[in-house]
């Protein structure tokens, strides 16, 4: 259960938020997930209303935003979609590809009353 | 722009009637990342190996480095990771290693503060080399950077070819793959090469070295690939 790591160190990252701008209660928390984590959401969701107890977040709205895998190909230049670490290239099916996005787990956003 | 209301505002807090928005931009995993840069500093500094060895429960993640210290002159320190006991820890022990047992509790992963912790509790020398035996787990350890210097994960040959592409995130993320238990290979239906493509599509780097930890076979080419690694140690 890595997804209680992240809450852990998401609630740390909240409380300092929350110091460094005067907030007293967190309402919603934005947060990107990428489509490559081996992040389960509704893991993360569980997580999160467990790890938020008696927190600045505590009646916090998680709003997963998920990020899209996107690689793109080394051999042609080629930028596509991608679901798994191993889709090869679409235009020349060459296997050396680069992940340049979907493995964010980053709170983007935060709202406050 | 802001991504609950769409408005233009760009500073970083602004008010929509009863709610402010606030900007945070961090990584989860940010601390977890600052730590592991430690390590890797530390690594650097003092030109040690560090090694970091993942896999499924029982691939012989043990077993391997018992048998790599029997062939080391270097100076080495292990760390354990398990849930529970300390039974690698003393099967290192025996071998008159340093060895510090982290045990996970509920947690299933080792993460780099533990690390660094573990390292101060270690006679390290420099020019030695660092073997930490991650938490048996093919998911959650492939998130936590430790700072190490190489990745291994260890499969054997029992839990079949496709694992590469059922835990891409895992063999993306190593520098080699370790197909252990070669011994038992004529008694299973294990087909080398689609193992070796299925790693090499979610890892194109990958390097692979195929042996038998028990009894032998494919241990020169690990000894090999150790010596490369370590002498001269590069900056990573
Ligand atoms: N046939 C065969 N068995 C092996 C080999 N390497 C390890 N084993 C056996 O596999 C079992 C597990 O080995 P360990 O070295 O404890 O595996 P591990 O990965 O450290 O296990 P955990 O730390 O519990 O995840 C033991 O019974 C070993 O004797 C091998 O190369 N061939
Ligand atoms: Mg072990
Ligand atoms: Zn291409």
């Amino acid at each position: 259960m890595h997804e209680i790591s992240l809450c852990q160190n998401m609630r740390h990252i909240l409380d300092e938020a929350a110091q460094e701008n005067d907030l007293t209660v967190i309402s919603k928390v934005h947060l990107l997930v990428g489509d490559l984590t081996c992040v389960e959401t509704s893991a993360l969701e569980f997580a999160f209303s467990v790890c938020m107890k008696e927190s600045i977040a505590q009646e916090a709205e998680l709003h997963i935003i998920p990020v899209e895998g996107k690689a793109l190909c080394n051999q042609c230049g080629n930028s596509f979609a991608s679901k798994h670490f191993f889709t090869p290239c679409p235009r020349c099916e060459s296997n050396e590809i680069q992940i340049i996005s979907g493995e964010e787990l980053t709170i983007q956003s935060v709202e406050a009353h | 722009m802001c991504t609950t209301c769409g408005c233009s505002d760009h500073t970083t807090t602004h008010n929509h009637d009863d709610h402010h928005l606030i900007q945070v931009e961090k990584d989860l995993l940010e601390k977890n990342n600052n730590y592991a840069q430690m390590n890797r500093e530390y690594f650097f500094e003092h030109n040690i190996l560090s090694i970091n060895f993942l896999s499924s429960p029982g691939s012989g993640k043990t077993t391997l480095l018992e048998k790599t210290i029997d062939q080391l002159s270097q100076p080495l320190c292990v760390i354990e990771g398990d849930q529970q006991t300390s039974r690698d820890a003393d099967r290192i022990g025996q071998l008159g290693v340093p060895v510090k047992q982290i045990n996970t509790g509920k947690g299933c992963h080792l993460d780099a503060h533990m690390i660094g912790h573990a390292m101060e509790a270690l006679p390290l020398s420099d020019n030695g080399l660092l073997f930490i035996e991650n938490v048996g787990n093919l998911v959650c350890p492939a998130l936590f950077d430790l700072g190490e210097n190489y990745r291994v994960v260890v499969l054997s040959t029992t839990e079949g070819e496709d694992k590469p592409i059922k835990y891409p995130n895992m063999f993306h993320s190593a520098d080699l793959m370790i197909l252990n238990k070669s011994d038992l290979l004529p008694h299973l239906e294990f087909n080398l090469d689609a193992c070796f493509d299925n790693a090499k599509s979610v890892n194109p780097n990958i390097e692979i070295i195929t042996c038998s930890a028990l009894r032998g076979h494919g241990m020169q080419d690990w000894f090999n690939w150790l010596e490369k690694k370590h002498f001269p140690q590069k900056k990573w």
